[in-house]
This record gives structure tokens, sequence and C-alpha cells, in this order.
């Protein structure tokens, strides 16, 4: 139940999020000049598939709500969630702190600031690192396998794919 | 026919072949690692494919990981009961209790076998229908075309797993995600929001490898703990008996049948064919208690079906561009990237392309029975390959894959938001497959319906009056009333409990 709870949270952020987009799209869409040539124009059909997209979120959300609702009647369903939450609060941790790299990696490569030679081992030395629970045992294997796969991947794609890479 | 057997003889030269025997194996190595999918392959590989110089090396490489992958997953589903690929999710219903009652070398036989026929069923399909459908095709107008994204759409939502409402949505998310950019029938720019990035609009590549990859790797490492038991493999009574050929035969062409049909309906792939022919040899079985205990004749069924999918869903492909699966529309966009219009007139203009594909799919699956045949114990060992290292390594190569097509920064960034909208929306089991059908084929969809409404001056009734158009419509409404019935019956049978 605990899942399904959090499902439906996760449901309705995501439909508010689209809706928004779609929202956003359809503002923009407004101040497209009005068609010369044909029956449409640019602005029609991005306004009407963003219409379905909320009328489509707002009834998913609905459903969604309900569920959410039904779930809240359930009593003993708070520990089993709390329960829940710790388990999987490490885990999303994880997937959170290895995205987080990403961004930092993707940041980074743009700035130029750092060769990619060195930031792709160090970013994949970070990530094996944490996949491994920061074991110390793991560290050597870690670095080696950063070093070749990281360097040599960035090593292959500037010199013989010729990729404009820092 | 001439056309076809120089496509043959050319993958039979050695750097093609080589090309062909790698994407096999390294589609069987990854269909065979739960978690990581012939998608996720082929999406990583395209961007690796410009540098090959040849466009025809590069579809023998990719399509070859497609039969590859596909089989691949029958490895994991039997010895650990976790499908490698979700075609392969019926075989685990049979494949592992027979692997743990000490017969895992027989399971793996069957499956490769089934797996071979149901891909060579199909590819007589594929290589008798496509030249004459490609005809067929050229009659084709933009009705028709808007009509058959519309069908491909409605089909995908109605089978999605979740519900057809959330199928839906991410269908027209794909189509809204196509958007911005350029308008193709003005000229003029469209919803950009001031960004001159998104000027060429959103790039595939970097969606794609978002979508599909980053988006399983979050998954992956969030679900990383799982823990998982294997048995070894074994090659013992891994070959067939005649026995074995009489006794399954029924079965054999009866999946594959099945499977090439449901390959050819746009849209759906390897995992609806494979439950549709299960549930077939099930409901049509003396025994039908025994499926599910670790009886071969569901191996049989649900290996033979998947694979017999991949000719069905080139089918739609080669003639008409239009993705028979998920794997088709990564396929279709790796035609475009090599500035390949692909549907019919690709037969007329450059026959070499399809029939490369054709070709590519047979010898592809005779290399994959013979591999497989051969190597199954070895490859089932990198099964268990440490994933702390495999998914970095894996996000590493989207990022700078995302980047190598353009040389654009902005690529990167896209490929990460699509990965975290990807990993978001398959946790609220929304349908990753339809948005990306959606997403490839909205330009497509856009572009045919206003020329049609053009050409019929603002009017919508040839959709409905055509013939071709009109046939297809009435089996988008009818999809789209049965999956909305359905749907409404299951949540009132939800209600009640």
């Amino acid at each position: 139940m605990s899942d399904e709870v959090q499902s439906a949270k996760i449901e309705i952020c995501l439909y508010a999020f689209f809706s928004f987009i779609a929202f956003a799209v359809i503002i923009n869409a407004m101040s497209l000049p009005a068609p010369t040539r044909e029956p449409l124009g640019s602005g029609a059909l991005p306004q009407a598939v963003s219409v379905i997209v909320i009328l489509l979120c707002g009834a998913l959300a609905l459903r969604a709500g309900g569920v959410l609702k039904n779930a809240r009647k359930a009593t003993e369903v708070k520990t089993n969630e709390a329960q829940a939450m710790v388990k999987s609060k490490f885990r999303y941790d994880r997937a959170a702190a290895i995205f987080a790299y990403a961004l930092i990696y993707v940041a980074l490569q743009q700035s130029r600031l750092v060769s990619s030679g060195l930031l792709t081992p160090i970013f994949l030395g970070f990530c094996i690192w944490t996949l491994q629970g920061f074991n110390k045992k793991a560290i050597l294997p870690m670095i080696a396998v950063a070093v070749v796969l990281g360097y040599g991947t960035s090593e292959v794609f500037k010199q013989i794919f010729y990729i404009d890479l820092p | 026919m001439d056309i076809f057997v120089q496509s043959s003889l050319y993958i039979f030269t050695p750097i093609p072949f080589m090309w062909c025997v790698l994407g096999v194996a390294l589609g069987v190595v990854v269909g065979a690692i739960p978690g990581l999918s012939g998608a996720m392959l082929i999406t990583m590989t395209v961007p690796l494919t410009f540098f090959m110089g040849s466009t025809h090396d590069a579809l023998i490489l990719l399509v070859s990981m497609y039969v590859g992958s596909v089989s691949g997953g029958l490895i994991s589903a039997t010895l650990l009961r976790m499908p490698g690929t979700p075609a392969a999710v019926m075989t685990t219903l049979d494949g592992y209790p027979m692997a743990q009652s000490g017969k895992a070398g027989r399971a793996l036989g069957l499956g490769i076998m089934a797996s071979f026929v149901g891909g060579l069923v199909s590819w007589l399909f594929l290589a008798g229908l496509s030249p004459t459908l490609a005809v067929w095709a050229t009659k084709f107008g933009p009705w028709e075309y808007f009509a058959m994204v519309l069908m491909a759409l409605v089909l995908i939502a109605s089978v999605s797993s979740g519900s057809m409402t959330k199928g839906l949505l991410a269908g027209f998310l794909g189509i809204l995600a196509s958007m911005p950019g350029v308008d193709e029938s003005t000229g003029r720019l469209r919803l950009t929001f001031g960004f001159d990035e998104w000027s060429n609009g959103l790039t595939l590549l970097p969606v794609l490898l978002g979508v599909f990859v980053i988006s399983q790797v979050l998954k992956y490492i969030v679900n990383m703990d799982a823990k998982t038991v294997a048995i070894e493999a074994s090659n013992k009574n891994i070959f067939m008996t005649l026995r074995d050929w009489k006794n399954q035969a029924v079965n054999l062409v009866r999946s594959s049948l099945i499977g090439t049909w449901i390959g050819i309906l746009p849209g759906i792939g390897a995992s609806i064919g494979s439950i549709c022919a299960y549930s077939v040899a099930k409901s049509v079985s003396k025994t039908p208690q025994k499926f599910g205990t670790g009886f071969e004749d569901g191996i049989v069924a649900s290996e033979t079906a998947n694979n017999a999918t991949v000719g069905g869903a080139l089918i739609p492909l080669v003639t008409m561009g239009i993705p028979g699966s998920v794997i088709d529309a990564i396929l279709i966009s790796a035609l475009l990237m090599h500035n390949l219009a692909p549907g019919p007139l690709l037969f007329i203009t450059e026959p070499d392309i399809p029939y490369t594909i054709i070709a590519t799919h047979l010898i592809s699956n005779i290399v994959m029975v013979i591999l497989m045949l051969i190597s199954v114990k070895w490859i089932a060992r990198l099964v268990l390959v440490p994933t702390a290292y495999l998914m970095p390594v894996i996000l590493m190569f989207c990022i700078i894959g995302s980047y190598s097509m353009q040389n654009r920064e902005f690529d990167m960034w896209i490929a990460l938001a699509f990965g975290v909208i990807g990993f978001l929306m398959e946790r609220a089991k929304i349908p990753l497959a339809p948005f990306v059908i959606g997403f490839i084929l909205g330009d497509l969809a856009e572009g045919n319906f206003r020329s049609g409404l053009m050409a019929s001056a603002g009017s919508i009734e040839p959709l409905f009056t055509r013939p071709i158009s009109g046939a297809f419509t009435v089996i988008t409404a009818l999809f789209l009333v049965w999956s909305i019935y359905t749907e409404i019956k299951i949540g009132r049978k939800n209600a009640v409990k």
C-alpha cells in the first residue's frame, strides 16, 4: 500500500508538471501569427495536443487522487510506509547521487575548464565507488576501471572519432 | 531478387560479417543481462555508426543487435527467473522451473531453437510481403499516413501495461516534444521559448538516450539491492531431437504466425507477441495445468513468438516507414540520421537498403542459433556482471554519445533531462514506448495532416471516405472503444475489491 501512496504522489506531481508544460505551450503558440496559405497554421496543432495532454493529465490526476484518498483510510499503513520510506530512501539517495555527479560532469564538460581525459575517469570513479557503498576494498579496482575506461573512451572519441571534447 | 542476393553476399564479406557476428553477440549478452535491453544497446550504438563509413554496415550491426537482444533474454529468464528483456517475460514461467529441476540445458536448447524457427518463419513473411506491400504503400496519400500514425499510437497505447489513458498521455507528450523548432509547413520558428538551441527542435538521439537508457540506468540503480539466485547453465540435452520437432511442430508454426502478425501491427512489440502465443498455446493444450510448472510447450510458444515479432515488425518499417516496435522506432531514427527517408520509396530509390535489412535478419538468425548453441554456457556467466561497474560506464557513454552527434553541450542536458522524465514516467507506470513512437512519428503525422487539409480545402472528410484511411480510422476507433471498455471494467472490479 505504501508503494501505491508513493506512486500516486509522484503521479500527481508529474501530471501537474506535464500540465504546466502544456499550458506554457498553449500560451507560447498564441503568439504565433495566424495562418495565411493553409487552414491550420503553426500554432493550432500544438495547442490542440496540449489541450488533450491537460485533459488526460486531469483525468489521471483525479484517479491518482482517489487512490491516495483510499490509501490514507487504511490504519496500519503508517508503520509500513515509514519502514518502506527508510528502505527506499537509501536506494533513491544512491540514484540521486549518481545523477548529481552526472550534472556536475556535464557542467564541467561545458565549462571546458578540465580536460575530458581527466574528468571522465574521476566521474566514473565516483560513480563506481558510490555504487560499491564507499567500500575501501573496492578502491583499487575502481581506480583501474575508471582510468582505463574513462581515459580510454575519452581519447577514442577525441582522437579516432574527432569529437570536440574538452 | 538480384538485389537480395547481392545484399546477402555483401554481408558474407569479411567486414560486414564481422559486424553481423559482433551485433548478434553483443545483442545476446545485453539481452541476457537483466536491466539492459536491446533498445538501450541500439540507442547507444547509433551515434557510433556514423564513424563506420557505410550505412549498410551500420544497418547490419543494428539489425543483428536487434535479433540478438530478443534472443538473449531467454538466458536470464531461464537461469535467474528475471527476463533479460521484456520479451522474455513469459519464458520465465516455464524456463526457470525447468532449470530448477536440473534441465537448464534442455530449457535453453528448446528456447534457442524456438527462437530460430520464429525468426525464420517471420523472415519468410518479411521477404515475401515487403516488396509487394511497398508497392501498395506508394499509393498512400497524406490521409493514409496520418490515419496510420494515429492507429499506431492508439494500438500501442491500448496494449501498454498499466492503462490506456497513460499510454495515450505518453503518446501525445511524445508528439508535443516533437513540435518545437522549425515548422516544416511554414518554415517559421515555434515553441522555442527564447532558446536558440531549440531552433532545430529536440534532437532525436539525446531524447532517445535519455528516455531509454539513462532512465533505465537510474531505475536499475534504485533496484540494485535485489538479490538473485542463479542456476548454472549446461549444454546437456541442448539439441532438440526429431521427436521434439514432431511434438512441437504445431506449436512452433502457430506461435510463429501469431508473433509475426503481432509484430506487423504498428507499435506493438515482442512482449505482447510472446504473451499472446503463450496464452493461445495454453488454451488449446490438452494439459493447460502444466503451463507455468516447467512445461516445454510454454518455453517454445514464448520464444518462438518473441523472435517472430522481429521479422513481423520490420515489415511496416521497410515498407511504410512505420515502426512495428520500439526498437524499430529507433531503427527509423537511425535511418533518418543517416539521411535516408524510411518509407515505400526506399524500395525504389535505394532498394539495397531495405534488402540489406531483410538479408541481415536472415543471416543474423543463423548466426544467433550457432552462437547461442555453442556458447550459451559462457554467456550465462556474464549475466552476473557487477552492475556497480556497468551502470556508470553506460551513463558515461550516453553523455558522450549525445554530445558526439552535433558537438553541442545542450544535447547532454537534454539527455539528462529526458532521463529523469523517463525515470519518473516509469515510476508512475506511464509507458515509455508510446512516448518514443509519438516523438518519432509526430512530425510525420502533423505534416501529413496539414498537407491533407490543404489538398481538401480544410475538410477532414477524406480521412473517413478514402478506403484505406477510412479502414485505419475504423480500426483505431474500435481499439479505442475496446480499450476504454476494458479499462472501465477493470476499474469497477478494483473498486469492488
